[in-house]
């Protein structure tokens, strides 16, 4: 990531545009709350992704999970 | 929420390409890997837990002719264990286009567009898949059953030219370390097989349920026999070179030259794997949109689209820092929970809720006649 | 005014715009007259107007027009409408005069009127008014005025006597000047006569057409060489001498307050969908406009997706075509002044085939069919796949070819994206100012333009000579699209696949392709999804998309909407049992 601040307005651009985009079929609130729980963490990613790209994500979390499974089965 | 009706042969194609999709390319060098000059062995043992999955999906289905696993699991496990097992589930699919569509961005940034920023890759595809869900489940399915003569022609024109190649001795010795080299590379399919439970969006808009069975089987009786051919040739041309590369299609393709003319065909493989992701994206995007809705009870799933789609293209670079890591064992567990563990224990469940069902509903009558 | 719609139409619509609409307006408006009556006049001859059938209708109105009699500033433009509504909502009344008034104020400033004024022998004073031209003099003056004033109606002076004296068989009967008027405008001669409470209206309409002609957009080799018209009359006649049948119907609907176009819908019952004909109907009654030129403007109504650039409706010049299409169970349209049919529904391989197909041997169709299909692809990514390939992916050249492209770049100043937008835009205009220059000029474009494209260009070291094969193969393949309103589409749609190809190499093309591809699967025309016999798969159809079957073995009907009822076409037991014996 060599110009982190175009990036985070290119990501900015394409959310405000998105946003645009689909307000207009989100009818009953139910699914504006919805879409804004999606979008606003999504976002907020985003730009943390830009500014370090190494945050762990998911698949760290669930690796000590699986992880012993998988040894397990691997070994027998 | 969705009015389109399909039918099973197009369920059983969609989820057939989609499985295949990143398969084609990379699953060579994965079964390589562990199962050597038996890997071609791994594709047929691993179709037992296909069959095994689209079996448990379609008896599902015949038990809730119009619901997805979605909304049955939050009928059979209560609405708060459900809808907690159900997002853990959105996020698995999720979780697997995102694993997916970076696998793609990196094979577009490594062998064709070096200089392209990967957001532009992911967006545009992404892009073309939130069109294709939006436009509903006859789409999504009818882009698959259009595009399959497309894919089976390019990939046909990949294999031909290269029979020549073909040398059999690659094979030898045949089973040598016994079954547990291929069980191992089976082990590895494990990280796509387990694709094929998203067929569960689908089955309920399927309007001949009758053949549902049929079409299900033949889907991963497809599914094995192209990833059988594919490593075959793979494995008979490179030979225990295999796990070297990273895309031995496309090595394969490389070999190909017709009349001096026809050479370096790497872009065919490049056009029949963007056709392949894109029906495996919309597989994945359809069915977290759809999920998602129905899991928060909401009564449209497109306006979820897009915001899902971005979710996948963060979750593409979130936390994954090489691509090898999609195919580790670890990966390979979790997939195999949400995609075998769920839906059998969501059958067991049901065939318990069948049992006790019974006795609740007498009880439940004994109890009117005591009002 | 309260509806909006009113305000520009003289007359009460004959569209959706339910008539009492405009009833209820004629009141608003007489108050309106009343209280501004001083400032405003109607017309100068209002006040020429006998005030008693005025007094029939409505005192207020009334004195709008009757106190004005002093010169007064020209009447506003609500006001002659309000006087047009009110005229035309007239009956046709028992004094002759009073309609012969009626019908001068009506046609008041129209020098092309003729109201003739005379006594039928032995009968009623009579009127009879026509529109100079539009009407046969001929016809009128040997079928109507001689037979009545010369034989007469021997002292009756009800209107059986005069229908049975004049012998023209088309003849009407008009009960107020609404009607009245709208069938001189048509053409027909119309009969007032004293003492009769209705007019006769006799279709007289002197067909001034041009001749029919091999239509030029759609040229055959071996096939009937005749195309539609502009008189509708002529057009419908052209099908029904194609289908001899009473099932041909066509159902007649009027589009455009002032141009009153009328417009046909045409299908055969029994194959076409009900309610494919519903559903056209519904579109076509919903259209309310001040006028309709021509059916291309029916179909940016009727369409599904306006905002795609595919037709969503077939046009077509040739009567043929349209026959076979009405016999596959859709529907068509015709509209009076347009040459052009419209078929609806229309799927996108409909639109690939050529009359020509079905003229030709059935393989040999078929061949040429694969031909168009292939040259329509090279159309469409020619262009952008040499972008493509000139940008990221020269290795997919062989060796040699790709130094004697590169020798012939090596003065180019521009990528290969901007040469092909250069190229392709010079030829698309090239081949727009050779449609619409003279004839006599459109050689000399041609042969300016092969020159500018080709040689002095390529001389002048602005484009290369590669590009300029792939523009000119391009051009001569996008010709090959039978449909010319397709073959526009995909013209204009190689532009922004170009665009993606300068971007994202053949990742780009793919990706455009995709979307074009899911956006012509997601169109519909009339409910039938526009690639319809290959998406969703419709295995019965395919014999007359990706092949052309000989006849015989086209057995069904192809399926659009509504049931499966009624599909079989054609009974080959005869036919084999002869072949065999």
């Amino acid at each position: 990531m060599n110009h982190p601040k175009t990036y985070i307005v290119v990501i900015l651009l394409i959310a405000i545009l998105m946003l645009l985009f689909d307000w207009r079929g989100l009818k009953d609130a139910k699914t504006k709350a919805a879409y804004l729980i999606l979008y606003v963490p999504g976002v907020a990613l985003a730009i943390l992704l830009v500014i370090n790209p190494n945050i762990p994500g998911p698949v760290q979390w669930m690796q000590p999970l699986f992880q012993p499974l998988a040894k397990m089965l691997f070994k027998s | 929420m969705e009015r389109g009706r399909i039918s099973a042969a197009q369920v059983a194609v969609l989820s057939f390409m989609a499985v295949t999709a990143t398969s084609l390319l990379t699953a060579p060098t994965v079964a390589s890997s562990v199962a050597k000059q038996d890997m071609w062995l791994s594709p047929i043992l691993a179709s037992t837990v296909g069959f095994l999955i689209v079996w448990l999906l379609v008896k599902l289905n015949q038990a809730y002719p119009n619901q997805t696993l979605i909304e049955y699991m939050k009928k059979l496990l209560g609405r708060p264990l459900g809808v907690t097992i159900g997002l853990l589930y959105l996020l698995f699919i999720i979780q697997t286009t995102a694993n997916v569509l970076r696998q793609f961005t990196d094979f577009i940034k490594m062998t064709f567009l070096l200089t392209t920023p990967a957001l532009v890759i992911a967006g545009s595809m992404i892009l073309v898949c939130a069109l294709i869900v939006r436009g509903g489940v006859e789409t999504v399915a009818r882009f698959a059953t259009l595009l399959l003569p497309v894919v089976v022609v390019l990939i046909l024109m990949l294999y031909m030219p290269t029979i020549k190649d073909i040398n059999a001795h690659n094979f030898e010795p045949v089973l040598s370390e016994g079954m547990t080299p291929p069980l191992k590379g089976a082990f590895r399919l494990m990280s796509w097989v387990p694709v094929f439970t998203f067929m569960n969006f689908y089955l309920p808009f399927v309007s001949n349920k009758r053949h549902m069975l049929g079409w299900a089987f033949g889907s991963v009786a497809i599914f094995t026999v192209i990833l059988f051919v594919t490593f075959i040739f793979v494995y008979a041309i490179l030979g225990d070179a295999t796990p070297i590369y990273v895309y031995p299609f496309m090595v394969l393709a490389r070999f190909i030259s017709l009349t001096e003319f026809f050479e370096h065909l790497e872009s065919l493989v490049m056009m029949v794997w963007v056709v392949e992701i894109v029906i495996r994206i919309t597989f994945g995007l359809f069915s977290a949109s759809i999920g998602l809705a129905q899991c928060l009870g909401l009564p449209q799933y497109r306006p979820l689209v897009l915001p899902i789609s971005m979710i996948m293209v963060l979750f593409s670079y979130w936390g994954i820092t090489n691509v090898e890591f999609v195919f580790s064992p670890e990966i390979v567990m979790y997939y195999l929970t949400f995609g075998l563990l769920l839906p059998l224990l969501l059958y067991l469940a049901s065939l318990m809720k069948r049992r006790f069902g019974k006795q609740q509903k007498d009880t439940e009558e004994k109890g009117e006649y005591a009002v | 005014m309260t509806h909006p719609k009113d305000e520009r139409s003289t007359q009460p619509d004959v569209g959706a715009a339910p008539s009492s609409d405009a009833m209820p307006d004629n009141g608003t408006q007489s108050t309106n007259g009343s209280n501004t009556d001083n400032q405003n006049q109607a017309q100068q001859s209002a006040q020429q107007q006998p005030s008693q059938e005025q007094k029939a209708s409505s005192n207020s109105t009334n004195a709008a027009y009757n106190s004005g009699i002093q010169m007064a500033p020209t009447p506003s433009v609500e006001e002659v409408l309000a006087y047009q509504r009110q005229l035309l909502s007239l009956p046709v009344t028992g004094k002759l005069q009073d309609n012969i008034n009626t019908v001068r104020e009506l046609f008041k400033d129209c020098s092309d009127i003729i109201v003739h004024e005379f006594d039928i022998l032995n009968g009623p004073a009579a009127s009879l008014v026509y529109l100079d031209g539009l009407s046969d003099m001929r016809l009128i003056d040997l079928q109507i005025l001689t037979p009545l004033q010369h034989t007469g109606t021997d002292g009756a002076h009800n209107k059986e006597a005069v229908v049975k004296c004049v012998t023209i068989s088309a003849m009407l009967e008009a009960m107020d000047f609404e009607n009245v008027a709208d069938k001189i405008g048509y053409g027909h001669a119309v009969l007032f006569m004293d003492g009769v409470t209705s007019a006769l209206v006799y279709d007289v309409i002197n067909p001034i057409i041009r001749s029919i002609e091999e239509p030029e957009a759609e040229t055959v080799v071996r096939g009937p060489r005749e195309g539609f018209v502009e008189s509708i009359r002529t057009n419908t006649t052209m099908l029904r001498r194609r289908l001899h049948t009473p099932a041909l119907k066509m159902k007649p609907i009027f589009i455009g307050r002032y141009t009153k176009t009328a417009t046909v819908i045409a299908f055969i019952e029994g194959i076409a969908d009900p309610n494919l004909v519903k559903e056209m109907e519904g579109r076509l009654s919903a259209i309310d406009v001040d006028g309709m030129t021509d059916t291309s403007l029916i179909e940016e109504w009727v369409e599904d997706n306006p905002l795609s650039p595919f037709p969503q409706l077939m046009s077509t010049e040739r009567p043929d075509v349209v026959t076979a299409h009405l016999l596959e169970g859709k529907i068509a349209l015709i509209s009076d002044g347009s040459p052009v049919a419209l078929i609806a529904p229309a799927s996108f391989m409909s639109m690939m085939q050529s009359p020509e197909d079905f003229y030709q041997r059935s393989i040999v169709a078929t061949a040429i069919r694969w031909l168009r299909m292939l040259f329509s692809l090279i159309t469409i990514f020619g262009p952008s796949f040499y972008v493509a390939v000139l940008s990221y992916h020269q290795e997919m050249l062989p060796t040699s070819l790709l130094l004697t492209i590169a020798v012939s770049r090596e003065q180019i100043p521009f990528p290969a994206l901007v040469e092909a937008l250069l190229m392709e835009i010079t030829f698309e205009a090239l081949r727009e100012a050779g449609i619409r220059l003279p004839r006599q000029v459109g050689s000399a474009v041609s042969i300016v333009g092969a020159l500018v494209i080709g040689q002095a260009a390529i001389a002048a070291g602005i484009v290369s000579s590669p590009m300029v094969m792939v523009v000119a193969i391009t051009a001569v393949s996008s010709f090959l699209i039978p449909n010319y309103s397709l073959g526009i589409a995909i013209r204009f749609i190689r532009f922004p696949i170009m665009l993606c190809a300068g971007i994202l190499g053949l990742y780009g093309i793919v990706l455009a392709a995709l979307v074009i591809l899911i956006h012509l699967m997601t169109l519909r025309s009339f409910g039938v999804p526009y690639l319809s016999p290959l998406a969703p798969v419709q295995t019965s159809q395919l014999k007359d998309t990706l092949i052309r079957t000989s006849s015989p073995h086209a057995l069904t009907r192809p399926h659009l909407t509504g049931s499966f009822f009624n599909r079989i076409r054609i009974r080959t037991e005869l036919y084999k049992s002869r072949r065999n014996s």
